[in-house]
Parts: structure tokens; sequence; C-alpha cells
């Protein structure tokens, strides 16, 4: 058991549930979706620290371009894991998408009901 | 050109969705356009789907890399049936829906057009990409075109869209937080890799949490009852020209990837290995199939009752799933297959019954059979296939996830079964009593003939499973089958 490697994962389940909360406790809606930006935040950690190795660098071969005279050597665990970092490229791409739609769809929702709380949404819809 | 087949039932899709909002939304040029590439696309799945019948399983590496650094697609048999069924209901569900497009969608059909065709793209390639990652990329892209769509509806329908984003983005992260805690363990997304390092390795918390993630995840996505509030409002406030594109395929294709997930991933040892939580499953299923139908019984629209349909219908699949039986998968994925059809007939039909009487909530519905006996016809057929008359497909679904779930030892489930049969039968005698015995109560006259022809529409998918319904045997053994025990 070492606390201070578990750490980050304490941080992104903490995160997580903050986020949780957010887009299914609040009432409103852009809390919503910021609470939604969290919970989505907090996975893109998840994957970007199990990547992470201690001591490890960047993931660029240090002897630079052109032909090498002697087989490259290279030491993995001098190395951090890039693949979950360039996933989380295409998953922040995702986010971003989602977000967009949802802002927009909330502005509709703005000029049709002239209020962003569910409650009052819902009021209004019942009177209808 | 055969070889590029899988990644041309994905890629084509896509590329007609970029031509199409290229048109002027004015003129008769982008629905010609859209009819001509919704067959070709249909044309592309039903050679994919002759292809690997022949053939046997197709793989395509993209841009050449090789599996586990390369994203591959992987068509199965099945896969190439349900890329070929994508492509029918596609092109039926465009078909069917165009009446709606004047009063509906106005002035930006061309991009509620491009919409339908990404999200169909989506759907081809949740069914043919063997990458857990690319899956979650297919299933957000697939949810992002639906909201789009649903949003077209205007009013009360962007309500239900900011629901369903709320839900259906949470349903993907957990999916792809369980992708990540399954490749912290194996260091592969590619399914097939993950599966053989998996099996190797013994039983550890990671990969249990791991599992229980992606589970949930898809559950949302499939909306199994107590996670399905997002879905009957979505649903109906769609254009009716959306929701008969959505609604057959979006929550099958789910249950598509929980079978995934279960026998490709863990190679059918969850069940098995897990009795406590395929218990637990199966006892959700349960109580969702009766949830469901109560939902169902409760509702005055008849788009409403429709879409609580779909949240029962998912319970069968789920509950088929997850039984120790394979018959019960077997019988899911024939369920599948007959459900989406039998829903995408549901939809057409609530177009039509529109048109024909003016409205769509259940006291309209008095003399529908008068004003048009295709369209009450086909409400006749298509319920008697969600009742499970037999020789309708309906029957042999439940029949085979019933003997699976006896084998199995799961009673409840099979009462659940029984009881929601009971329940259809009062929701669509309901319906037909209205329809047919009940003389007229409003003088609506209906304009034009459009409600014969989407009836027709209708009518011919019910013969559609009627067909599947007496070919079961050929198609179990043929197509479900080999998937399932090869």
């Amino acid at each position: 058991m070492q606390p201070e490697g578990h750490f980050i994962y304490w941080f992104f389940i903490a995160l997580l549930m903050i986020g949780l909360y957010g887009a299914i406790g609040k009432d409103n809606l852009v809390k919503k979706l910021i609470g939604l930006s969290i919970f989505q935040t907090a996975i893109i950690l998840f994957y970007v620290s199990a990547g992470f190795k201690k001591g490890g660098t960047i993931p660029i071969l240090s002897p630079g371009h052109g032909p090498h005279t002697e087989p490259l050597v290279i030491d993995v665990d001098a190395i951090i894991n890039p693949l979950p970092h360039v996933l989380m490229l295409t998953a922040i791409v995702v986010g971003v998408a989602t977000m967009g739609v949802a802002l927009a769809i909330i502005q509709r929702i703005y000029i049709e009901y002239g209020t962003v709380e569910e409650s009052e949404i819902l009021e209004k819809i019942a009177k209808s | 050109m055969t070889a590029h087949y899988p990644v041309l039932a994905v890629v084509f899709p896509l590329l007609a969705g970029v031509v199409s909002s290229l048109f002027p939304s004015s003129g008769p040029w982008s629905r010609r356009w859209g009819i001509l590439a919704m067959f070709l696309c249909q044309t592309l799945g039903l050679l994919l789907f002759l292809q690997v019948l022949n053939h046997g399983t197709m793989v395509y590496h993209l841009s050449g890399w090789a599996p586990p650094l390369g994203v591959e697609f992987k068509v199965t048999l099945l896969g190439g049936f349900l890329s070929w069924l994508i492509g029918l209901v596609g092109f039926l569900a465009y078909v069917g829906g165009s009446a709606t497009w004047v009063h509906q969608i106005g002035p930006r059909a061309p991009q509620f057009q491009a919409l339908m065709f990404v999200l169909l793209a989506s759907f081809q390639g949740l069914a043919i990409s063997n990458d857990a990652f690319n899956l979650f990329i297919m299933l957000e892209v697939s949810s992002l075109s639906t909201y789009g769509l649903i949003a077209f509806g205007g009013g009360r329908a962007y309500l239900a869209t900011f629901q369903y984003i709320v839900m259906g983005t949470i349903g993907a992260s957990f999916y792809l937080l369980g992708v990540g805690y399954l490749y912290m363990k194996t260091g592969s997304l590619n399914i097939d890799d993950m599966a053989k390092i998996l099996e190797a390795l013994p039983q550890s918390p990671t990969i249990t949490i791991g599992l229980a993630f992606m589970v949930i995840g898809v559950l949302l996505k499939m909306a199994v009852f107590p996670l399905h509030a997002w879905l009957p409002n979505a649903y109906t406030y769609a254009p009716d020209a959306a929701s008969a594109q959505i609604a057959p395929l979006s929550t099958k294709l789910a249950v598509y990837l929980m079978f995934r997930i279960l026998h490709d991933l863990f190679l059918g040892s969850v069940p098995a290995r897990m009795p406590d939580l395929s218990t637990l499953m199966v006892v959700l299923a349960s109580v969702g199939i009766l949830a469901g139908t109560s939902l169902c019984l409760a509702q005055r629209d008849l788009k409403k009752t429709f879409a609580c349909l779909i949240v029962a219908e998912a319970g069968y699949m789920l509950g088929g799933l997850w039984l120790v039986d394979a018959r019960g998968t077997v019988g899911s994925l024939y369920h599948l297959v007959n459900d989406a059809l039998a829903t995408l007939a549901l939809f057409l039909l609530v177009v039509a019954v529109q048109s024909a009487v003016g409205g769509r909530n259940i006291s309209r519905l008095p003399g529908l059979f008068q004003i048009s006996p295709l369209t009450g016809t086909a409400l006749v057929l298509v319920g008697f296939n969600m009742i499970g008359v037999p020789p309708f497909s309906g029957f042999f679904s439940k029949a085979t996830l019933i003997t699976g779930a006896i084998s199995s030892g799961h009673y409840e489930f099979v009462a659940a079964l029984l009881l929601a049969s009971l329940g259809n039968l009062v929701v669509f005698f309901r319906l037909f009593e209205l329809a047919h015995f009940q003389t007229p109560s409003s003088g609506f006259q209906p304009e034009g003939n459009g409600h014969h022809k989407v009836g027709a529409l209708a009518l011919l998918i019910a013969l559609l499973l009627l067909v599947l319904g007496c070919w079961n045997g050929p198609f179990m053994t043929h197509v479900l089958w080999p998937v399932v025990s090869p």
C-alpha cells in the first residue's frame, strides 16, 4: 500500500463524484453542464495519470533526426506512455462537441421558456 | 474493391452527410440525393453481408496498421447482418418519414439530412469496429447526431434533448472509464487482443470495476428501467422523421455493445464467473420489463406509448444476455433484429396515423380503419408481433428467451416475459378496439393520400417480420449460433 502513489486516484474519484452530483443534483441547467464538464475532466485526468511514470520523460527520441549509426536503445521505464494522452485528445474533442451542442440547446431553452431553472421550466410545461 | 467494403460502410454515409449539407435548402435535388445515398448505403451493407456469408469474417486494418497498434474493423457474420439491417432501416425510415419534412423540418432540411447520414455512419461503426476506444467514439458520434436530430422538434424537444445530453454523456463517460481500467490491466485496446490477455489474468478488483463501469455506461445507453428517464420524452418530441430513424437502432446497438463486452471481451465467462452480478442483471431486466410495460399502459399519446415499449424491450434483451444459457444470448440477438424492424414499423405507423386522423392522441384513433385500411391492418399485424403471436418473429424470440430462462433457472424472468406479453396484449387491443370498432368522432379530413403510402410501408415491414418469423430456424442456425458458439 503506497498512499502517496494512490493519492491521484482518490483525487480523481472525488472530482468524478463532484461532477456527477452537479450533473444530476443541480436545478440550474448551466450548473448541470458545468458538473458534466467536471465529470469528463475527471476521466481525462484518470487516463493521463495512468500513462504517467515516476521519473519518466516525454516520449520524444533524444538522438534527433537522421540515420542512426548504432542501434537505438530505448529505456521504456524512462519514457511515459503516450497512448492514453493521445486518446484523451480525441476525448477532449468529443467533450467540446458535447459542450457546444448543450450550450446551443440551453440557449434555445432560454428563448423558449425565459429561464434555465429546470423546476421553473417544468412548472411552465405543466401549466400549458 | 471487395476488401474495402468494411471501411466504405462507415465512410460512405459520412461523405454522403457532408455532401447533403452542401445542397441549397429549396429544390428537390437534396431529397433525390438523400434517397439515392440511403439506397447505396443499404446496398453496401447487403454486399458486405453477402461477402461475409460466403467468405467468413472480414478484417480491415485502418491505414494498414495491424492490431494491436492500429484500429481494426472486424465484420463477423452478425456484424455484417447488422450492417445491412442498419442500411435497410435507414432507407425505409427515410422513405417513410419524408412526407413529414415539409411541416416539421422546413428550410433546414439539408442540415437535418446531413445529421441523419452521420448517425448512420456511426451506427455502422458500432456494428463493425473492433477497437474499444473507437467504439466509444462511435457511441458519442451517434449520440451527438441524435441530439441534433431530436432538437429539430422544437418546443418541448429542447428540454428533452438537454436531459438526453446529460444522461448520454454520463453513460458514454462511464463506458470510457471502464475501458480505461481494462487498458491499465491489458495495455491494449483491440477487443480480441484484450480478450486474450484478460483470459490469462487472475480475477482482480480492477477488472471487476472496469467491467462494472462499462456495463453501467451501456445500461444508460440501452435505457433499461431505472436509467430510462431520458428516452420517452426525447423520442416523443423528436420530429417524426428523426424518431423513425433513431428509435429502431439506437438502443439496439447499445445491446449489441453489451453483447460484445460479454461475449468478445470476456469470452462469455462473466455470467458463470460472477453469478451474483448476473442474477442481479436478470432481476433488473425483469423489473425493467414490468416497469416499461406499466409505463406503456399509462400513456395516452400513441408515440409515447411506443417509446415506452422500447424501455420494456431493452429489458428483454438485457435479461437474455445475462442468462447463463447460450439460448438466452441467441434469443436476445434474434429479438434485437425483430425489435429493430418492429420499432421501425411502429414509428412509421405514428406518421401514417397522424396524417390519416390528424393527431396522435389515442382518442383520435376511432375510425382509423375506415379512413386508412392499410394503416389499420399494419397496426394489427405489428401489434401481433409485439404481443408474440406465432408465426411472427416476436413469438420465436420470446420463446427462445423463455427456454433459455427456464434452463438456467431464472423463473422471475419467465414471469416477467409472460406478464409483459399480457401487458402488450392490453396496450394493443385497446388500440385495435378504437381503430376498428368505434365510429369516428371528429370530422377530420386527411389531405392527400400520404397515409396510404406510409401505411403500406409499415405493412411491408410487418410482412418482413412474418418472413423472419417463418425463417427463424435457418436464421438462428446460420447467422446467430455460429456467432454465439463457434
